[in-house]
């Protein structure tokens, strides 16, 4: 699929269920988090990954800027660690409400948007102290 | 080499059996062990193929869980040992002029692989492989199952033919044995039947109730050997109305032979009878001149010597003498004294010859008379002495005649058959004294019967020659001297005459001859 949008200017914005993640994080936790680096928060609840699924513009740009590779790379990535038993691997949805929708369930979960949520049970993180990156 | 019916069936039998063994043994458990591997390794593949289609779809889809379980997916299947995701990657060189490719294994199910693999040797294992390629890498599913399965299937398939094998083999045996007691035995019971009916037993039977077709046979065979039996029995019995026939036809031909012989004999004796009775009629005129002129001869020879002596005792008496001495001188010539008593012994002689000629030519008469199946009044001492008279050169001089007649009356006969009767026994008597002897002859009447016997002192006979003396054409004689028909005649002769002969005899002491008839007949035979 080809894609438009110049990942560089993208924004792309960090939410959380309001159990679990902290308001603000460096961008360098962020990525680490994202990683599966960390699989508990500090109030013990399980770190959750919710992504875009590799091919949609959002994930695309996702790889890009948090993992600086390709869509492929990323699952072979996640299949590693996940088939390693290191961590789990994210939950890759296909839409933006989707992705809201199983954060605002999951306690724990942290996923990217590429836009600042406004949906209810959704927390937005502050990464280097800003909304979005 | 001869094999038998039994050895048939039974070579039959264990080479059906030998070969659905092989077959059962060893050829169908190999095929069925072939298609069996030949599944078995399919199967594998296709699970393969799933696993490694369900990774395909989980990986399109970035379901990392949907990955695992694609790979779980045998996870209940007992023969599963692990499930390997390898990883393909190609590798360029720093210039990107050439590349290589590797395999890195990305996953394996389940967690304890390892220990499960140690566990098998490489010829338990069925490994199959199934590659795939998605966007987000080219790789491959890698399924490895036991074969311990495939090891029990043909175990289990061996065990099921062997006891098929031996199932088979008992009913074969059972068959046999079967085939032996319906087909062997019956047909065995069959030929030794046949044998006992070739050797002429022909109340064989054999019992055989069965349907098919040695029960046909059975009952062929037993019909047959009925059949036969009913054939011999008609064939003997024809063959005893034959004999009985032959026997009767061989007694008419000895009795048409004897009554031949008989009436050749009669036929003869007829003949001798008429020139007997000629002769003795030609005889018997001149016999007759002689005999009735002897005694005037006699007469008239007694009156001629009467005038010759009266005419010497007138020249006696009247001394003439001299006168007629010439006469005298003649007288003393002649011997005219030894003249005269010459001639009375010459008229003797004459008178005895011509008496005893006349006896003869009357016996000759006597004997040959000719019967015409006419019962007639005859003497039996006459024809006794006819007998003697014509028989007396034959005996005279050397045999004694001693009769002992009693007072009999005529009896009712053929007078030419009774002769020759007599006949052939007194020659037969005469015949029997070699030297000397006597020859006893009496006659009585006892009854209504008369009754003769004639007793020689000649050599006898044994029994067994007794036995067989009045049989045709028996004789002790030498040949040509006898028909051995005369006795046989005779006896032919008495019955005819409803009487009876016996004969008594030993050897040495004579024969005797005992000779019953009737003195009167009922009947004309």
């Amino acid at each position: 699929m080809g894609l438009n949008i110049n990942a560089q200017d993208a924004a792309l914005t960090a939410i959380s269920n309001p159990k679990g993640a902290p308001a603000t994080m460096k961008m360098s936790e962020l990525k680490s988090i994202m990683k599966g680096e960390k699989q508990r928060w500090s109030d013990g609840t399980k770190v959750s990954i919710v992504l875009m699924k590799t091919n949609t513009a959002t994930g695309e740009i996702t790889c890009q800027k948090i993992y600086n590779m390709s869509g492929d790379k990323v699952k072979r990535f996640w299949l590693g660690l996940s088939f390693s038993g290191k961590a789990d691997a994210p939950t890759f949805c296909n839409s933006l409400a989707e992705l809201e929708s199983i954060v605002a369930q999951t306690p724990g979960a942290i996923g990217i948007l590429d836009r600042v949520s406004t949906g209810t049970g959704i927390k937005t993180i502050l990464v280097d102290g800003k909304n979005s990156f | 080499m001869r094999i038998t019916l039994k050895t048939k069936i039974w070579l039959t039998i264990l080479t059906i059996v030998l070969m659905f063994s092989f077959f059962s043994l060893y050829y169908f458990p190999s095929q069925q062990e072939k298609y069996l591997l030949d599944n078995y390794n399919n199967e594998v593949q296709n699970l393969t193929n799933t696993i490694s289609l369900g990774v395909k779809i989980a990986l399109k889809d970035e379901n990392f869980e949907g990955v695992q379980t694609a790979m779980s997916f045998v996870k209940d299947d007992q023969r599963l040992l692990f499930v390997n995701l390898w990883v393909t990657d190609t590798t360029w060189d720093n210039d990107h002029k050439s590349f290589k490719v590797s395999d890195s294994l990305l996953k394996t199910y389940p967690e304890d692989t390892v220990n499960r693999h140690n566990t098998h040797s490489k010829n338990s294992i069925i490994k199959k492989r199934s590659e795939f390629a998605s966007d987000m890498m080219n790789g491959a599913i890698e399924l490895a199952v036991t074969t311990e399965y495939i090891e029990m299937g043909k175990k289990k398939i061996r065990t099921t033919s062997l006891i098929v094998s031996g199932v088979v083999f008992v009913i074969g045996i059972l068959i046999g044995f079967w085939l032996s007691r319906n087909i062997s035995i019956p047909v065995v019971a069959l030929r030794n039947a046949a044998d006992k009916v070739g050797e002429g037993d022909l109340t064989q039977r054999v019992i055989n109730e069965s349907g098919d077709e040695i029960g046909d046979l059975a009952r062929a065979f037993n019909k047959m050997v009925a059949d036969l039996a009913k054939a011999r029995e008609e064939l003997n019995k024809a063959n005893i109305n034959l004999a009985t026939t032959n026997e009767e036809l061989h007694k008419t031909v000895a009795d048409l032979k004897a009554a031949q012989e008989q009436l050749i004999q009669a036929e003869k004796m007829a003949s001798l009878g008429q020139l007997t009775a000629g002769i003795a009629h030609e005889l018997n005129n001149p016999i007759n001149f002689v005999t009735a002129n002897i005694q005037p001869l006699k007469d008239d020879m007694a009156d001629l010597i009467k005038f010759i002596e009266s005419y010497d005792e007138i020249i006696r008496k009247n001394n003439l003498e001299n006168k007629f001495s010439e006469i005298e001188k003649v007288k003393q010539d002649g011997n005219i004294e030894f003249t005269k008593k010459e001639i009375n012994n010459l008229l003797k002689g004459i008178e005895d010859g011509a008496t005893r000629t006349s006896e003869i030519v009357k016996g000759l008469k006597n004997f040959s008379r000719l019967d015409r199946n006419v019962f007639k009044k005859a003497s039996i001492n006459d024809s006794l002495d006819s007998t003697l008279t014509l028989l007396h050169n034959s005996f005279k001089n050397r045999i004694e005649i001693i009769k002992s007649y009693s007072d009999l009356p005529e009896v009712d006969c053929f007078p030419g058959q009774i002769n020759q009767v007599f006949m052939n026994i007194l020659s037969n008597a005469i015949q029997s004294i070699p030297a000397e002897g006597k020859i006893f002859i009496k006659t009585w009447q006892d009854q209504q019967n008369v009754k003769i016997s004639i007793r020689d002192t000649g050599v006898g006979m044994t029994d067994e020659v007794r036995k067989k003396i009045f049989d045709p054409f028996f004789t002790t004689k030498e040949v040509g001297k006898g028909t051995g028909l005369g006795l046989s005649i005779s006896y032919g002769i008495i019955q005819k005459h409803n009487g009876e002969i016996e004969v008594f005899s030993k050897p040495g002491e004579g024969t005797e001859f005992s000779i019953r008839i009737p003195v009167t007949q009922q009947t004309i035979n």
